[in-house]
């Protein structure tokens, strides 16, 4: 069916329903050991979001009354706020290409398949309930050294300070982190190379980043080990599921900036 | 330099990255060298370059600092693959590649034990193996003979070819040289090293 | 009772300087013996939480997400605007002020927009100093692009991701002040009650979201910047967990909300495809520059797009306002396609769609050019929609924005209650009746940024806070009153689910308090919404305990606010008998069905104190006095 065609016939109201079989994670709390659950769900429509779908099942399981509904985390439903994350069929985000699960619609799923969901799964990222896990350890990443220090109030003239169209893009691109942690599920390893290499090198490529520059990358990369992410083994499927595209040249760039921190002494 | 460099993940990274392209120059160095298997003259030429580097004054250090950096290669994956085990204490019922990873980079652990106990077996047969009864080619040659070892040893190479394979565009990665080129450099590498390796013993067990 | 807006007296250029020196000022020393509640982190929170505990306050910041990153102001797209003139094209303060009170219709405080146009320049200063990595020219220094057809340049921008950067800039403020020790963080928290102690906001009770016990936060000042409530409509380009909770629950305290029936309605999104739909997107406001907006001449036309020659196309915006075209104000675009749709006119399965066609631009410009501009733009509807606008025309409708409306503030940002604070969209201040492009993100750092840093000085300068601890009984009633609203949706256990609720009453207030109103929807609208609420005290279903992670708990509770606003809202159309801004009142138009303000009666604030819920709350009157602008009829034909 020509894409043409099948506007026409969603025009009419008459897309087909799919129907599939939705295995999800469910964990009571924090120390509740999990297991996976089957719901089978009908009626379907293609072009409903994959978290609309679960709003529909959570509210079939709500009319039931027998079990309470599957908590997951979402919010602006829009890929932006970074809130949303599942790990469905083994990949972070889904089978969508620089989207986020809440940009994912079911028209990218098989009639009558299994869909398997299970939460971002790290030893620094809880399990709170269900699908939603605590991501807090990145605040704390951030805390410890993501910013450029300067009070409101005190910064000069915007323009006083010149940078070139390259260098505002370069940054922008690391900038452009949602903070979902993606990149965390996706490795074999847990790592948050990729999350952190973005943050450090969106400001110490930048004038305004410079004179915390080593501090921030010494600081960023500690705090990150603290927290019990694992190790960079470059398999590069972080950059494979980023929502942003954030490539691993960033994590390469965050090696060469923590050596130029150490030999600095810092 | 302040010492958490090397208990950091980056220097531990770059520690992997150093210590693995060094192994991986030896690795080279030694092909050229065993080579000389090939040449058909009974082993002479062969022999010679192994007097050559017996008498060889550097030998000793050489040796040394080859230890050193292989100790640390695995004590280093040994950490990393600790710390990385307990990053993800339960793992997703589902998995699937998007990425990079492949069964190489998948397996690195794995490939990298097998080669430790063939290093392990490799120097006891040859370095410090019985060479009272004829010069270094006999024993190569007579040890081939060995339809068990041939098997193993070959199958060994092409572990360590697996392990290369991962191993070469990995450790240029982290040092920053990230292109298509490498990674065809790194295969094409891989390839001459475990054929290279792997060929030479059917050379000299079966063919010759 | 006649509401005092304190704003100072003297000329409008002097107002703020003057008043920043006479606000009593509280020794460097002492500020740490303060403490400051700030319920939100979205631009107006997050900058406010980071500049009080620069200053030296010591800051409570509370959120209802997982980090104070992800607020909804993250979401805004398009850009920022400040009156530098970098341009060089006739920009100044008091043109970036008049074009605020002009765009919002003439109801909004001369003082306070005047104040926001000259914070603005130093926003920019800020935000770029915290390397914000704003859009530049090949030269280095900071490009501007024009924005919800102004006439000058002034919108600063991050490629389409603005809010994100401008809201990341905030957020690692913030942190900063985590780190150093002045900020403590309570994410996952939702405040369910304001807590007063001898006519003060003294602290607020907040169930933790993930344990679902209760909490209780004692400080010298709230303040609430927990921004709008256009998720009153259910369906709108607001996040899922944007609610009027916290300011719904300071009104039932006795804070006045202004202008509830002011929201904005954003002309560029993508139609409702189906009744499961859980919110709207909006396509950036940009698209209107090359896009042209048109339906079929005739009704119920089944046509394609492609085979409709030109002739037997309406271009209604083009016809309809020969001199702005595409580019006329949002309300006015907003409302002119659905009169279209109206008529049985519009396009798509639902009827409720019109094209926005880039066809000719593309001929003009070539496809190159278009998706250099849009591209990130064309592949978000693609994704969404499954189709190519490259090929095909674009099909938007209007959707619910952003919410002019808020709790009433004073010159200070202070409510009527003394020690609550409102910042941003939760606050009804600068934007009037209707808010321009880029300037949603302006105001919500200003206020954060550079207002209430002097403005909560000054109230705590003249206020000394006496020592109160949680264990005050206004605390324990408080708590209680919580507990029990919980307790009461959890026993209920009807048959209907919260959201099935929230959906009926979204589509009742798009229906009849949406893009158009008349006073028989309104009425008749009131009515039911006092049914669908009885309904749902009866009917609900919640599962779960109190004393979990609960989400369907959480938005049981938020329907229920959104349940007792929605009257409010109704009540505040019904009683503005004029058309102005967002609000149109079909009653109020002129022959050629544009709106008809009624400056003699209707310029105030209406300001509303509850009664109690099914009581009809007072109307409280701020009038509105221009010293400086000429109220002239807005005119973009």
């Amino acid at each position: 069916m020509t894409e043409e065609q099948s506007r026409r016939k969603r025009d009419a109201g008459q897309s087909d329903c799919l129907s599939f079989t939705i295995s999800i994670w469910r964990q009571q709390g924090l120390n509740d050991k999990g297991q996976m659950v089957s719901y089978p769900l009908k009626r379907v429509r293609p072009e409903m979001s994959f978290l609309e779908m679960l709003d529909v099942l959570n509210g079939e399981l709500e009319r039931k009354g027998e079990e309470l509904p599957i908590s997951f985390d979402s919010d602006c439903r829009e890929g932006i706020c970074g809130m949303c994350g599942l790990v469905i069929n083994g990949v972070a985000h889904g089978p969508g290409h620089g989207t986020t699960t809440c940009q994912l619609y079911m028209r990218s799923f098989a009639d009558g398949s299994t869909i398997t969901i299970e939460p971002w799964r790290a030893a620094a990222f809880p399990v709170i309930k269900d699908l939603v896990v605590d991501r807090s350890a990145f605040d704390r990443i951030i805390q410890a050294g993501g910013y450029a220090s300067i009070n409101s109030g005190s910064a000069p003239d915007a323009n006083s300070m010149l940078i070139s169209q390259e260098l505002a893009s370069e940054a922008f691109d690391a900038a452009a982190c949602i903070g979902c942690g993606a990149c965390v599920a996706s490795c074999k390893n847990a790592s948050a190379m990729l999350f952190v290499s973005a943050k450090v090198k969106h400001l110490n490529i930048l004038p305004q980043g410079q004179p915390e520059r080593h501090k921030r990358t010494v600081a960023m990369v500690e705090a990150m080990q603290q927290e019990g992410f694992g190790n960079c083994t470059n398999e590069y499927e972080c950059e494979a599921v980023c929502p942003k595209e954030i490539a691993v040249e960033h994590i390469s760039f965050l090696n060469r900036e923590y050596l130029k921190a150490k030999v600095a002494g810092k | 330099m302040p010492s958490k460099l090397f208990s950091s993940p980056i220097g531990k990274k770059m520690g992997m990255a150093l210590t693995g392209l060094i192994l991986y120059g030896f690795l080279i160095g030694h092909l050229l060298g065993n080579l000389l298997l090939l040449k058909g003259d009974g082993g002479q030429a062969f022999n010679a370059y192994a007097e050559f580097l017996i008498n060889h004054p550097l030998l000793i250090p050489a040796e040394l600092f080859l230890v050193v950096v292989f100790l640390l290669h695995v004590y280093l994956a040994i950490s990393v693959t600790r710390e990385n085990r307990r990053a993800r204490p339960v793992g997703y019922q589902a998995t699937q590649s998007v990425g990079g990873r492949n069964f190489a980079s998948y397996t690195m652990i794995y490939s990298g034990i097998i080669v430790l106990v063939f290093l392990v077996l490799h120097l006891k047969t040859f370095k410090y193996g019985d060479k009272a009864e004829g010069t270094l080619y006999d024993l190569v040659s007579a040890t081939f003979q060995q339809t068990g070892y041939l098997v193993w040893y070959v199958i060994a190479m092409l572990v360590l070819g697996v392990h290369l394979w991962h191993a070469f565009q990995s450790a240029f990665q982290t040092l920053s040289v990230r292109s298509d080129k490498i990674r065809s450099l790194g295969l094409i590498l891989c390839l001459i090293l475990a054929l290279g390796f792997g060929f030479l013993p059917v050379y000299l067990g079966i063919l010759k | 009772m006649a509401l005092d807006g304190h704003i100072p007296s003297g000329p409008l250029a002097e107002k703020w300087e003057k008043h920043q020196f006479e606000l009593k000022l509280v020794n460097p020393a002492n500020k740490r013996k303060h403490n400051v509640i700030v319920v939100g982190t979205g631009l107006a929170g997050a900058s406010a939480a980071a500049t009080l505990a620069e200053l030296g306050y010591n800051v409570l910041s509370f959120c209802l997400q997982d980090s104070p990153r992800r607020a909804h102001s993250i979401a805004a797209q398009g850009g920022i605007n400040a009156a530098k003139n970098y341009q060089n094209d006739g920009d100044s303060i008091y043109r970036l002020f008049y074009d605020t009170i002009k765009g919002g219709d003439y109801r909004a405080r001369e003082a306070n927009v005047y104040r926001l146009a000259q914070i603005s320049s130093h926003i920019i200063d800020q935000c770029a100093a915290q390397g914000v990595p704003f859009a530049r020219e090949y030269g280095g220094t900071l490009a501007n692009r024009s924005f919800g057809g102004a006439q000058v340049s002034r919108t600063f921008y991050a490629r389409g991701q603005t809010g994100q950067q401008l809201l990341l800039g905030a957020y690692s403020a913030l942190m900063r002040q985590v780190e150093i020790g002045k900020v403590t963080l309570l994410p996952r928290r939702e405040m369910l009650e304001l807590v007063m102690v001898d006519d003060k906001a003294r602290g607020i009770v907040v169930r933790n979201l993930i344990s679902g016990e209760m909490e209780r936060y004692v400080a010298d000042a709230v303040i609430i910047a927990t921004g709008g409530y256009g998720n009153a409509f259910f369906l709108s380009t607001n996040a899922k967990a944007c609610n009027v909770t916290a300011t719904w629950r300071a009104h039932r305290k006795g804070a006045f909300f202004a202008n509830p029936s002011f929201t904005q309605i954003h002309p560029t999104c993508i139609p409702v495809s189906g009744n499961y739909q859980s919110k709207l997107t909006l396509m950036s406001e940009s698209l209107r520059n090359d896009g042209r907006v048109w339906v079929p001449k005739v009704q119920k036309d089944q046509r394609a797009p492609e085979q409709i020659p030109a002739d037997e196309r309406d271009y209604y915006l083009e016809r309809r306002y020969p001199s702005f075209g595409n580019l006329v104000p949002r309300d006015v675009a907003s409302r002119a396609a659905k009169a279209v749709c109206d008529e049985g006119r519009g396009v798509g399965s639902s009827g409720r769609a019109v094209y926005l066609d880039f066809a000719d631009a593309i001929k003009r410009d070539g496809e190159h050019v278009i998706s250099q501009k849009y591209g990130n733009l064309f592949d978000m509807y693609q994704e969404i929609t499954n189709e190519n606008p490259y090929q095909t025309p674009m099909r938007i409708y209007p959707a619910v924005h952003y919410t002019m409306g808020g709790l009433w503030v004073d010159y200070n940002l202070m409510s009527n209650l003394p020690g609550l604070f409102v910042l941003g969209e939760a606050n009804f201040s600068d934007h009037g009746a209707n808010r321009l492009g880029a300037s949603a993100l302006m105001q919500g750092l200003a206020d954060g940024y550079f207002v209430i840093p002097y403005t909560i000085g000054g109230y705590i300068a003249a206020n000394a806070a006496d020592d109160v601890g949680t264990d005050h009984p206004a605390f324990d009633q408080a708590e209680q009153a919580a507990t029990e609203r919980i307790d009461k949706l959890l026993a209920i256990k009807g048959k209907r689910t919260v959201d099935d609720f929230h959906r009926e009453l979204g589509l009742l207030l798009w229906d009849h308090c949406g893009m158009a109103r008349n006073a028989e929807g309104l009425s008749s609208a009131k009515q039911k919404v006092r049914e669908i609420r009885e309904e749902f005290w009866q009917n609900v279903t919640v599962a779960g305990t109190a004393g979990e992670f609960n989400q369907v708990l959480e938005r049981a509770g938020r329907v229920a606010d959104f349940m007792e606003f929605a009257e409010l809202m109704i009540d505040d159309a019904y009683e503005r008998n004029e058309s102005c801004g967002g609000h149109f009142r079909e009653e109020y138009q002129t022959e050629e069905g544009e709106a008809r303000r009624n400056d003699d009666d209707f310029t105030y604030v209406s300001a509303w104190e509850f009664q109690g819920v099914g009581t009809d709350p007072t109307l409280h009157k701020e009038e509105l006095v221009f010293e400086n602008v000429h109220l002239t009829q807005r005119s973009y034909k």
